[in-house]
């Protein structure tokens, strides 16, 4: 940790600027918002406290902490002490195009990991039969694991591919999308659905989160370029920390 | 180098700047523009003072600002070069594509204290990548697989067509009838450097053969086919019929060709364009309204003069030269007409000066001008010309309808032998103030 953060010119840009003809309040929580967004503070690097900043910008004490205070309800801040905020590992999530879960967590300064809860081969469920097409007897690998940030739990994924794809569920090494490229599987297509979860009590078991704790669950199927569904996957995120964006064009 | 010759590199170095074909700016840390090129400003239709002091939230729409603002800051937190995309919605009907870079400026004392930008147009190759993106979608669709199969021919041992489709004659620019018992060589239907037997041969062993060729119809234009060759009977029969299943690649390559040029020009630019880039450093030296030194420039300048009066032994003075009055100026004209009586002073002092001193505006109306080779007699000599100077001219406004004059006041000041610049400098700022106490209008000498 630096001795005087305040010392760090980067920190000017955060300066609200008077003559805008918004209020000070509402550039600061900009420009704060976006700063954690972009890398300013590492994790468990403590920002400057609400007084350093106050005293920095010309601002009163108790707008500083209006602002923080709405970045804690947001879940952008953590506090970690009485004058101590720290980033948190929410993300932006774009809608346009499927982003990578590891590289958005990587860009804000986080370690994202994964757990491996089960890698198996099994008879599939009446939802995998539908959503895979699978043939009548036909099997399926199922892999189900925890996403981390900085090992601190804030998914959980469960995928589930034809047999005939995957017949070894223990050949998946800590990422499926590197063993869908050595094996030439090409997603020619993907179909995502968002709705929102309950966190029930084996989930809760599961991963840690607080039963009754309201989860984003994400339904993705893949399809080959032939035109077969190949990869059916749920996500469940924390809903503090995981935000879906779309831009309209 | 001499005096003339920096003159003539910094005026290299500007004009160069001027003539960037990408747009380019400079922000100070709050993110308001301090430097900008008239590509950019031709580029969202604006003045230079409609950039200065502005942020792009004055400039940009809403959503754009605030991804502006991350990556502006995203540079910042990290210290690192960024590139991003940017859509353009204005000016005109098309949506313009900018690839925008970006990074950290820092101040002599190597701190923080700017970013520096610049953007490439990238429109044309985003179209492009889209309508090579439709080629290859539709490349793979049904729709395009129908269409292919009715690009066939039939061909016997002698590589002689028996059978050619219409549109395969249509691809090469042939009347497929015509073409019946000819051989393929004849019309170049082959890879360069192979005889279309090899290929046969090789279909003839019972794995399917593709080979890729071009050539010019005879209308000139140009085309590209893949063809996928396969032997329907065996190699033992006394009659083989090989069968050809081609593709059309003409506007796929046409446009990856396309593509190519637009890529080669763009790595050419940016090639180009960094090392002028590097150059922006040079005009955040000088002070946009005058065009003289700014306070930064002036310091280097003082020292390197310093150094080389005391290397040389020859005598090094200065002037500390003030407005007066200026804000009575501001007050009753206008702001413009302030800014008008600075850029004359420039003028006006220039005239008075020889090519070798050098002037520098180091605030809102204080200057000071830099005399090499000139003892203290001569220094004030040269001070008390541009009091007569400024005294009997005239500054015109508003299309030569008003005009209004002023005084300056200057403290003048010999480099001491064990002195530095600076503190010359600081001498002459006391007989700057000992000028205006006086009652202004006058040259002080400054005391030891």
């Amino acid at each position: 940790m630096q001795s005087n953060p305040l010392s760090d010119r980067k920190l000017r840009a955060l300066a609200p600027d008077p003559n805008s003809p918004q209020s000070l309040m509402v550039q600061f929580y900009q420009k704060l918002k976006i700063a954690i967004t972009a890398g300013y503070w590492l994790p468990n690097e403590s920002l400057p406290t609400a007084l350093q900043f106050a005293q920095l910008f010309d601002l009163p004490l108790a707008t500083v902490q209006v602002v923080f205070d709405r970045l804690v309800s947001e879940s952008w801040l953590l506090q970690t002490s009485t004058q101590y905020y720290q980033i948190t590992p929410k993300i932006d999530q774009p809608m346009s195009h499927l982003s990578n879960f590891s590289d958005l967590l990587h860009a804000r300064g986080f370690k994202a990991g994964s757990v491996w809860l089960k890698r198996e081969i099994g008879e599939p469920e009446l939802e995998e039969e539908w959503r895979l097409k699978l043939k009548t007897g036909e099997k399926v690998s199922r892999l189900q694991r925890l996403r981390t940030a900085n090992d601190q739990v804030v998914g959980y994924e469960s995928t589930t591919l034809p047999s005939h794809i995957l017949p070894n569920p223990d050949e998946v090494g800590a990422s499926l999308y590197q063993y869908m490229h050595e094996h030439q599987l090409v997603i020619a297509k993907a179909v995502e659905e968002i709705d929102a979860y309950i966190c029930d009590q084996p989930m809760a078991e599961l991963c840690g989160f607080v039963p009754g704790q309201a989860l984003l669950r994400l339904t993705r199927v893949s399809f080959l370029p032939n035109g077969r569904a190949f990869e059916l996957t749920y996500s469940y995120f924390r809903s503090d920390y995981y935000r879906y964006v779309v831009e309209y064009n | 180098m001499n005096q003339d010759d920096a003159d003539s590199v910094h005026f290299a170095e500007s004009a160069l700047l001027q003539a960037l074909p990408v747009a380019a700016w400079i922000k100070d840390l709050q993110s308001r523009y301090i430097w900008v090129n008239p590509e950019l400003e031709h580029l969202h239709g604006l003045s230079t003072q409609a950039f200065l002091g502005h942020s792009d939230a004055d400039l940009l729409p809403d959503w754009l600002y605030e991804h502006v603002q991350f990556e502006e800051l995203a540079v910042l937190a990290t210290g690192h070069p960024r590139i991003a995309e940017l859509e353009l919605p204005y000016p005109g009907e098309n949506a313009r594509t900018l690839r925008c870079h970006r990074s950290c400026l820092y101040d002599e004392a190597g701190q923080l204290s700017g970013i520096a930008g610049f953007a490439v147009d990238i429109s044309a190759e985003k179209q492009l990548r889209k309508e090579l993106q439709i080629q290859i979608n539709s490349q793979s669709s049904w729709l395009r697989a129908m269409k292919d199969h009715a690009l066939i021919s039939m061909m016997n041992r002698q590589g002689r067509f028996t059978y050619v489709s219409e549109q395969y004659g249509r691809l090469i620019g042939q009347a497929a009838k015509a073409m019946l018992g000819q051989s393929r060589a004849e019309f170049g239907l082959q890879p360069e450097g192979l005889s279309i037997g090899y290929y046969l041969t090789l279909a003839e062993q019972g794995t399917p053969v593709t080979l890729e060729f071009s050539g010019q119809r005879p209308d000139g234009s140009p085309y590209w086919a893949r063809s996928l060759l396969i032997a329907l009977k065996s190699a033992a029969d006394a009659e083989q019929i090989f069968f050809e299943l081609a593709t059309d690649l003409t506007t796929e390559k046409m446009t990856a060709s396309a593509l190519n040029t637009v890529n080669d020009n763009l790595i050419e630019l940016i090639n180009k364009n960094t090392e002028l880039i590097a150059q922006l450093e040079v005009v955040a030296r000088t002070d946009p309204l005058t065009g003289l030194l700014n306070r930064r420039a002036l310091y280097e300048r003082a020292r390197q003069e310093g150094d080389r009066a005391k290397r040389k032994c020859t005598p090094l003075s200065l002037i500390a030269l003030d407005i007066d009055h200026f804000k009575k100026i501001n007050d009753s004209y206008g702001h413009e007409c302030g800014d008008q009586a600075l850029v004359q002073l420039a003028r006006w002092c220039a005239q008075a000066l020889r090519s070798s001193d050098l002037m520098a505006r180091t605030g809102g109306e204080e200057f000071i001008i830099l005399l090499p080779d000139t003892d203290l007699e001569h220094a004030l000599a040269i001070a008390e010309r541009i009091r007569a100077l400024v005294q009997n001219s005239k500054v015109v406004v508003e299309e030569g309808e008003r005009h209004f004059s002023y005084t300056i006041s200057q403290g003048v000041a010999l480099v001491g032998a064990a002195e530095s610049v600076q503190d010359a400098m600081i001498r002459a700022d006391r007989a700057l103030y000992r000028a205006k106490s006086e009652g202004r209008n006058r040259v002080c000498q400054a005391s030891l």
